[in-house]
């Protein structure tokens, strides 16, 4: 790798730490889940699954959101949260990618699926 | 019948009921006189002006059910009706039927993300479905142009009005003879009553379901008019598809591509499939393309997956739907476990290897493993 290469590595890995961090719960294999947004350094070397219970410890939600929770929870009785296939134990920036609003405004992005476990076979 | 009607025959009519000269011959004469004895129960066999009338048919039954009994000169009949009174056959069906309504509103904002992030009130505002479907879906020019004219009542309006204002005839003939020719002219207007009557309900329905549909926008309404004609869609890997005949339904999600590991940790990667249950039975999620998977039993289209217990409830609802979808998914990609090898197949092959599936061509061979099977070359 050529110096200016890491040194736009390094330019993007700093960009990034600056950057707001969106967790999102979903339910299964649903389109949209339980949402928390965190400011930038407010998560870092926080694990995900710390930053999922906190989300999943919320209070004050509408009644949509309520509806959700209430579905993550059913998933989640002999089920597990995984991202991307995996478990949750490693920091939430393992997992994030970058991702932009309408507004064309960045975020780092962590989708989270509750499982249930599904046993086939026999 | 035909025959009965272009006659100068004489019939009698009697409380509703039409009674048909009765071939008197010797055989008969026993079996008359043996009803004719019997007091107090409803004859069918009846004598006027010294002429036998057997009992034949109700007078309504027979309009009721003129259109099974002589279809073609009904329809004739109602072309005449409609000539008549200058009225155009409108389509009276709905334009979902309740089983597509749900999958489109209840089940579809399940699998479809409808709304994308927005630090200003986390989620922007939620698009309807309808909105989702009409930019995602390319709905043809000539679906628009449908749903202006769908949308256009006067025409109906108008129709309604003139058959409104006709007057209605259900009076019965009155007791007593009638020949075959004048029961057929009252039988005719009868029928031209009752078409008139059950076009002026379809009307009345069809202009129901168009109030149901005033706020809606031109372009949704295009889109469900090209999603009822061509009876699928998919959008974000979600799909229906009717099923024909009747009115059921394949709902389907992919999953993308995945990967499962075997025993030893080797990957293997899986690629997108359908997975889908039948609104007939949505406790049976299937995997529709041609596919192989240790749940599956072999290697072709429209599978059942092997399941332990699935937590759909067998009725058609929002719910089963969504829970037979999730529990298939969840199966296929996250049901199997490698130690065990809890499947129809397993991924690796064992010393006890059967050769039934082979899963090898799925395999993620590591660079180093390539190498040295290349050197084995």
């Amino acid at each position: 790798m050529t110096d200016m290469a890491i040194e736009k590595a390094l330019q993007v890995e700093e960009e990034e730490k600056l950057l707001p961090l969106v967790v999102e719960i979903m339910p299964g294999h649903a389109a949209e889940g339980l949402i928390d947004i965190y400011e930038p350094g407010s998560y870092t070397a926080k694990s995900l699954r710390k930053l999922c219970d906190k989300t999943l410890n919320r209070k004050n939600l509408s009644i949509e959101e309520r509806l959700i929770a209430e579905e993550i929870k059913r998933q989640l009785e002999g089920g597990r949260l995984l991202c991307r296939g995996r478990d949750t134990d490693g920091t939430a920036v393992e997992y994030a990618v970058v991702e932009e609003t309408e507004a064309g405004e960045k975020y780092l992005y962590v989708p989270v699926r509750a499982i249930k476990p599904q046993e086939g076979g026999y | 019948m035909q025959r009965l009607f272009d006659s100068s025959q004489q019939i009698l009519i009697r409380s509703h009921d039409v009674y048909l000269p009765l071939v008197y011959d010797p055989h008969i004469k026993e079996e008359v006189q043996g009803c004719e004895s019997v007091p107090g129960e409803s004859k069918s066999i009846v004598r006027f002006a010294g002429v036998y009338f057997i009992k034949s048919f109700d007078i309504f039954s027979l309009v009721r059910n003129y259109r099974s009994l002589a279809p073609r000169d009904y329809e004739r009949l109602k072309r005449e009706v409609f000539e008549k009174y200058r009225l155009t056959p409108h389509a009276h069906d709905a334009l979902l039927d309740e089983k597509l309504k749900i999958l489109l509103f209840r089940v579809m904002p399940h699998f479809i993300r409808s709304s994308k992030i927005s630090f200003a009130g986390r989620r922007a505002k939620k698009e309807g479905v309808l909105d989702t479907i009409g930019e995602r879906l390319h709905v043809p020019e000539r679906y628009y142009r449908q749903a202006q004219d769908f949308m256009d009542t006067r025409q109906m309006l108008r129709s309604l009005k003139k058959i409104e204002g006709k007057k209605r005839f259900l009076q019965p003939p009155g007791d007593g003879m009638i020949s075959g020719r004048d029961f057929r002219q009252w039988l005719y207007r009868a029928l031209s009553d009752r078409i008139l009557a059950e076009q002026a309900g379809g009307l009345k329905r069809a202009l129901s379901m168009r109030s149901q549909f005033q706020e809606v926008k031109a372009k949704h309404l295009a889109a469900l008019m090209y999603i009822t004609d061509t009876g699928k869609l998919e959008i974000d890997g979600f799909g229906i598809i009717r099923q024909e005949p009747g009115k059921e339904y394949l709902v389907y999600k992919r999953t993308g591509e995945y990967v499962l590991k075997d025993y030893y940790a080797r990957s293997y990667r899986f690629p997108d499939c359908r997975v889908a249950v039948s609104t007939y039975v949505p406790n049976r999620p299937m995997v529709l393309d041609k596919y192989k998977h240790p749940f599956l039993n072999g290697f072709h289209a429209r599978q059942e997956i092997c399941l332990k217990d699935c937590t759909s409830p067998g009725e058609f609802s929002a719910e089963a739907i969504i829970r037979g979808i999730e529990d298939g998914i969840a199966a296929l990609l996250y049901g199997y476990d490698p130690r065990q090898r809890n499947g129809y197949h397993s991924l690796d092959r064992t010393w006890v290897h059967l050769p039934t599936i082979d899963f090898e061509d799925y395999r993620i061979r590591e660079k180093t493993e390539a190498f040295h099977e290349k050197r084995a070359d």
